[in-house]
């Protein structure tokens, strides 16, 4: 298993789990601590045994529940540590105070979300509705398609978390079973490239007991919000970060995936699906049969969730007849889905007034089929004429 | 304000008076005088001068740090002839005076001397100061014999010295040895000892007449015996040095009278140590305790109350240590005598005795039993229920140790 | 300043044991007497150790007719000097304590000179009946200069506050400390306010939750660096015995090389005075409040130095203010694990919320130990030992009638709260024997 580890450039064939271990193993973090959680469990046992044959030198912190793993991280980060955990669902729920800490306290942390439906119902099937709970905890999050792309994203998440300028933690997240437990070919470059694209991190100030510093001090209202208004900053600052970094990924290591958002034949697109995660590989099929059909659709894989990458959707949609925005999560309140509502954010101010349709399926683990989006297509081509359309869809309901 | 206490002697009741005044009172002056013209040193020390155990260098109590710490001055051969105490002042014998707030008389005691025909032409030799045993160890070189007049613990102190220090010793007892801490048959194991090591006794017999021939000193006892040796040193007991008193208004008795606050009947005049007569612990009896337990405790005393607090004394117990020869006796409190619940037992080579008066031990008695006598002392004086007497008897030292640590630790449910 | 003393306890020894005695008579190149003694009186219980107490005023030095014994200013060792000896034994009249012994050998006095600070009848006793009290060491502590910011704020009289500040003080003599704190009375003062840090350590101010999973990420860090580091946790009773607890046990399971100090003011005194699970049954709080339907806390406490002890790591112990030597003591040794985690409980009253006057927090916390309430005990390696036993249990009316947080008990709660300080004294009392 580790053997690609040891040689330059190897093709292995990965599971997405195993190809996060793989990525996790080659950044070289400090402190990993992580509890199991179906379906990340495989990315635990992979790091484990690296670690017992000595490939692995990290600490390995076996906690007792979620919320300490993240605490652990605080702790290790915040002392000056390259970390890493992975968790999903109930586990990313139970950790998400620490998780918002780390994120305000500015700490370069990383983290997978193998994603799973939150209970109820208990599906312990692929969902996004953890990850899209996890949207206001203040962290980037970056979204992948295929193995390859987990590998390389986590490579990439620890270059943007530690950047000086942007120091906020990263979670790289697919779609659990679907692509934790699928396997792919992936590239593993050698540790030599590694090292190059990743340098070891710095972190200054970091708990030390030689600088007696107070870390967390209450407040007051004037520095508070600076402090908030520098995090903001910081935050939307990660967009272009993440088109620089990906851009040298690239050039190293001859591999990009479009920096915010993946775009599919939308240079002349009258309608655009817009998608997150694996069921975009799904979609670009349909999109290519109907393309054969004489639809001009095209897709637009939102990569970079958050902070959402605003200007680069509107640029992609500039001339999209209508939208059709699949969602494998609700967004409770709002009777739709949350890549909708981001979407609608994202437009408004942009003149662009186009129908707007939301497709909910996927969820509980159901699969999300060419024919279903197949249908989505058509749903969209129809609104674009004109017709009246009903805004949301549950494709697996209706 | 700050007062002058003056006081007269330097012994061991003198040293505890100042360092209890200076404990309760930074800014008072101290003015220590003595007649003798060394720095203090205690008597107890001075048969181990003749047994070379010690030498001169080594005996002071108190150097000129001592003082310097203290901020007390001493004046040294000095001698105090005569009090005024309507003007406060003490008057030296060349006529000059120094003035006091309070005064402390700690003079201490002089040998008593025996009335013997021919004692003045021969010499009478004590053993009380160290100019007195500078005299003796002079006189020593070149000699071989030593009679000692006097059973008491000063003269078996100074006989075991001699002994160890080679010289032949007769010892002359007008009763027998020890006569007021040991009954006869424990003081037989202790004359018992000393012969072993070379000494003669003489019981029972006084020194009627003294002369000096061809060197050697000859004396006639009282049983028409005659004994010849080359030194006859007196130890027959110590007196309250008084003298200077004599044309004062301070009342005395053998000593000087005082109350539990160590004051004399003059106001700011107080006494302490060898000098005074008070009253004992159990039976309020006046008396004269010359011991140095005695000293301290008094000294402690007076100095308190001359600073201004007012402690009380429980009153003097009689007690002692007498190590010799790798032996030890103690002896402690009151007599085994009726009306006290006495345990007694004599070994062939050892003796103990407690004495209760209902559950509170009131005197002890060990010879080479291996016991603590300050612990013993600390039941004694602390007036200790001791529900356990055979124990305490059977097993003196660790029932006595136990009984000072429930003590100590106040978990004694009475 | 204080001296180093030998501590002595009492009936721990078994009956026949001389070690300590063998181990002093051979203290020196040649044979001598022991100058330390067992003694032994079956018939009352008792058996325990004799020695000089290096007395303050020494009563042997005031009486020695030829000064030979002195006190050295330094060390504070009462010594004979032997060449100035003459045998004579007036200091075995004058020493109360059976201090002194005469050695036949040199036919002189001799007593205990704490073999130059090393002594050797602690290192012999393997019962722990005799230990060396490094008193100059912790007295010395409470004139270190003191690590909290001026001005930093609590509640007048807060047992807390001056539990922290001791903390510190001791803290401070140790390189490479890190102090971790937590929302509670403590993050007023340790938390610091903008800029302005509340005391001189590095400190790091955790969530409610993540204070030991914090401390296990810093002490991994440094672990895997190769760097010593002291992690030392100041946090209340809500933390550790509720919402904290869990990642307290794991990280004691685990084996964290961490300190915890949990000061217990027996409620969450931070957020006004509701129960905590250390409340005591019967207490009066916001949450826990006495009317008509309900008369206080209804539920007992959780012991929860007794479940660390279950935790079965190295060092865990009991302590309150008023015996700050104590405290001082066990903390000293909950720094110096190397091979766990290490925990002390603190008692530390709290004049608002127990209802109490502002200046008597050193009291009650004096009663809850003299009242057997709060017993002071250590748990070194799994072998519970008290450290302190008050020689008369207080009846603990004594101890609750100073709280206004027990106003509303009568005769019966009284009874039932003192029936269960007596049961569990009696439990921990148990343990204590246990070999």
């Amino acid at each position: 298993m580790n053997d690609g580890l040891k040689s330059p450039s190897k093709i292995k064939v990965l599971d997405g789990n195993r190809a996060a271990a793989h990525a996790v193993t080659l950044c070289k973090p400090d402190v990993v601590c992580a509890y199991p959680i179906t379906p990340q469990t495989d990315i635990l046992e992979t790091l484990y045994t690296f670690h017992a044959e000595g490939v692995l030198k990290a600490e390995m912190v076996e906690v007792e529940s979620e919320h300490s793993a993240m605490g652990v991280l605080r702790g290790a980060a915040l002392a000056g540590g390259r970390t890493f955990t992975a968790t999903n669902s109930q586990g990313l729920a139970l950790m998400y105070e620490n998780c918002i800490y780390n994120a305000t306290v500015r700490l370069p942390v990383v983290m997978v979300n193998v994603c799973r439906e939150m209970a109820a119902p208990h599906a312990v099937t692929a969902g996004e509705q953890d990850i899209m709970m996890f949207k206001e905890a203040g962290w980037i999050q970056i979204h992948a398609r295929s193995c390859q792309e987990i590998f390389d994203s986590v490579i990439i998440a620890y270059k943007l978390a530690e950047d000086p300028e942007i120091r906020i933690p990263v979670v790289v997240c697919y779609d659990g079973y679907f692509l934790s437990h699928q396997w792919e070919p992936v590239e593993i470059p050698s540790q030599e490239k590694v090292d190059q694209f990743l340098p070891p991190m710095k972190m200054s100030p970091s708990v030390d007991p030689e600088t007696a510093l107070t870390f967390g001090p209450f407040l007051p209202p004037d520095l508070g919000t600076e402090y908030r208004y520098k995090q903001c900053i910081a935050t939307e600052m990660a967009k272009t970060k993440l088109e620089e970094i990906e851009k040298d990924f690239q050039e190293l290591f001859g591999r990009g995936y479009g920096g915010q958002i993946e775009e599919y034949r939308t240079e002349d697109a009258d309608i655009i699906l817009m998608a997150l995660g694996s069921c975009a590989g799904t979609a670009m099929v349909a999109v290519d049969k109907k393309r054969e059909e004489g639809i001009k659709v095209g897709l637009v894989r939102v990569r970079m969730f958050r902070p959402f990458p605003r200007e680069r959707v509107v640029e992609a949609l500039k001339n999209g007849k209508a939208v059709g925005v699949i969602d494998r999560n609700v967004c409770f309140g709002w009777n739709c889905g949350n890549l909708l509502m981001e979407l609608k954010a994202a437009l408004y101010g942009s003149g662009k007034n186009v129908p707007l349709l939301n497709f909910i399926c996927g969820l509980c683990g159901s699969d999300i089929t060419i024919e279903q989006i197949e249908k989505a297509i058509d749903m969209t081509a129809t609104a674009a004429k004109g017709t009246p359309y009903k805004e949301v869809t549950w494709l697996d309901i209706e | 304000m700050a007062k002058k206490h003056l006081i007269i002697g330097s012994g061991i009741a003198a040293l505890s008076a100042t360092r209890m005044i200076r404990k309760v009172n930074t800014d008072d002056e101290i003015k220590m005088v003595t007649m003798e013209d060394c720095l203090p040193y205690s008597p107890a020390v001075l048969p181990y001068l003749i047994s070379k155990r010690i030498d001169e260098n080594n005996i002071s109590l108190a150097d000129e740090n001592f003082f310097e710490k203290m901020g007390c001055s001493i004046e040294k051969a000095r001698e105090v002839v005569h009090l005024r105490t309507d003007t406060k002042e003490i008057v030296y014998r060349d006529g000059e005076r120094d003035s006091y707030d309070t005064l402390l008389i700690a003079s201490g005691s002089e040998p008593m001397k025996p009335p013997i025909q021919g004692l003045e032409e021969v010499g009478f030799i004590g053993c009380h100061t160290l100019a007195d045993c500078r005299n003796i160890i002079q006189k020593l070189e070149n000699k071989k014999k030593v009679t000692l007049y006097g059973a008491g613990l000063v003269s078996l102190e100074i006989a075991a010295a001699l002994l160890e220090a080679g010289y032949g010793v007769d010892i002359i007892a007008r009763s027998r040895i020890l006569r007021r801490y040991f009954e006869e048959e424990p003081a037989k194991i202790i004359s018992g000892i000393l012969r072993y090591h070379g000494a003669e006794f003489y019981n029972g017999k006084e020194i009627i007449e003294v002369n000096r021939e061809n060197g050697s000193i000859k004396m006639e006892l009282s049983d028409g015996s005659l004994l010849a040796s080359d030194l006859l040193i007196c130890c027959l007991g110590v007196k309250p040095r008084i003298g200077f008193l004599v044309d004062t208004n301070i009342k005395v008795n053998d000593g000087v009278l005082v109350d539990r606050n160590m004051r004399t009947n003059v106001p700011d005049v107080y006494a302490a140590g060898d000098v005074v007569e008070s009253t004992d612990y159990f039976f309020n009896q006046l008396g004269i305790n010359a011991i140095a337990p005695n000293a301290i405790t008094q000294g402690r005393i007076a100095g308190a109350n001359m600073a201004g607090e007012n402690v009380a004394d429980r009153g003097w117990i009689s007690m002692n240590v007498f190590k010799f020869f790798g032996h030890t006796t103690f002896s402690i409190g009151l007599p085994g005598t009726e009306g006290f619940y006495t345990l007694r037992k004599r070994g062939p080579e050892d003796f103990k005795e407690l004495v209760f008066k209902d559950d509170k031990l009131v005197g002890a008695r060990f010879i080479d039993i291996e016991i603590d006598p300050g612990v013993f002392r600390y039941l004694i004086e602390g007036a200790i229920d001791v529900e356990q007497k055979e124990m305490l008897f059977d097993r003196p030292r660790e029932v006595s140790l136990w009984l000072m640590m429930e003590n100590e630790r106040g978990t004694r449910i009475k | 300043m204080g001296y180093d003393v030998l501590e002595r306890r009492e009936n721990i020894c078994p009956p026949g044991c001389s070690l300590c005695e063998e181990a002093c008579s051979k203290r020196t190149a040649k044979m001598d007497s022991p100058v330390i003694r067992h003694i032994n009186v079956p018939e009352v219980g008792y058996h325990g150790v004799v020695t000089c107490t290096q007395c303050g005023e020494p009563e042997c030095m005031e009486i020695c007719p030829s000064r030979a014994i002195l006190k050295n200013a330094d060390d504070g060792v009462v010594r004979i000097d032997e060449d100035r000896c003459v045998g004579c034994g007036m200091c075995t009249l004058a020493c109360p304590y059976g201090g002194l012994t005469y050695s036949v050998e040199r036919r002189k006095t001799i007593k205990c000179d704490m073999c130059g600070g090393d002594p050797a009848c602690v290192k012999a006793c393997p019962y722990g009946a005799i230990d060396l009290l490094q008193s100059k060491k912790i007295k010395g502590y409470l004139s270190n200069q003191d690590f909290l910011s001026p001005g930093t704020r609590a509640c007048p009289g807060c047992a807390a506050e001056l539990s922290y500040r001791s903390t510190l003080k001791l803290l401070g003599t140790y390189k490479d400390v890190i102090v971790f704190g937590c929302p509670g009375c403590m993050t007023i003062l340790m938390n610091g306010f903008g800029t302005m840090p509340g005391s001189r350590a590095t400190y790091v101010s955790c969530l409610f939750t993540n204070v030991f999973s914090s401390m296990t990420g810093v002490y991994r860090y440094y672990r895997h660096k190769g760097r010593k580091v002291k992690l030392v946790a100041f946090v209340g009773d809500g933390c550790v015995s509720d919402v904290s607890f869990q990642t307290l046990s794991g990280a004691a399971e685990r084996g964290e090389n961490i300190v915890t100090v949990c000061y217990d003011n027996e409620g969450y005194q931070n957020t006004g005075n509701q129960r905590s699970s250390t409340t005591p049954q019967g207490a009066r709080t916001y949450t826990s409040p006495v009317g008509i339907t309900r008369k206080g806390k209804q539920q007992n406490s959780k012991d929860v130095p007794l479940i660390m002890v279950s935790h079965n790591i190295p060092y865990v112990a009991t302590a309150t203010i008023a015996y700050q030597e104590d405290y001082l003591k066990k903390l000293t040794k909950a720094m110096n694990v190397e091979n766990g985690t290490s925990y002390i409980h603190l008692l530390a009253p709290c004049p608002p919320g127990w209802g109490t006057s502002g200046d008597s927090a050193i009291e009650i916390s004096r009663l809850s130990v003299e009242t057997n309430y709060f017993p002071l005990w250590e748990c070194e390696d799994g072998k519970l030992r008290f450290t302190y036993e008050p020689p008369v249990q207080k009846p603990v009316k004594e101890f609750i009638k100073l709280q206004g947080r027990f106003s509303h008990f009568r005769e019966k709660e009284i009874e039932e709260l003192q029936q269960s300080v007596n049961s569990r004294f009696k439990h921990i009392k148990a343990l204590s024997t246990l070999g």
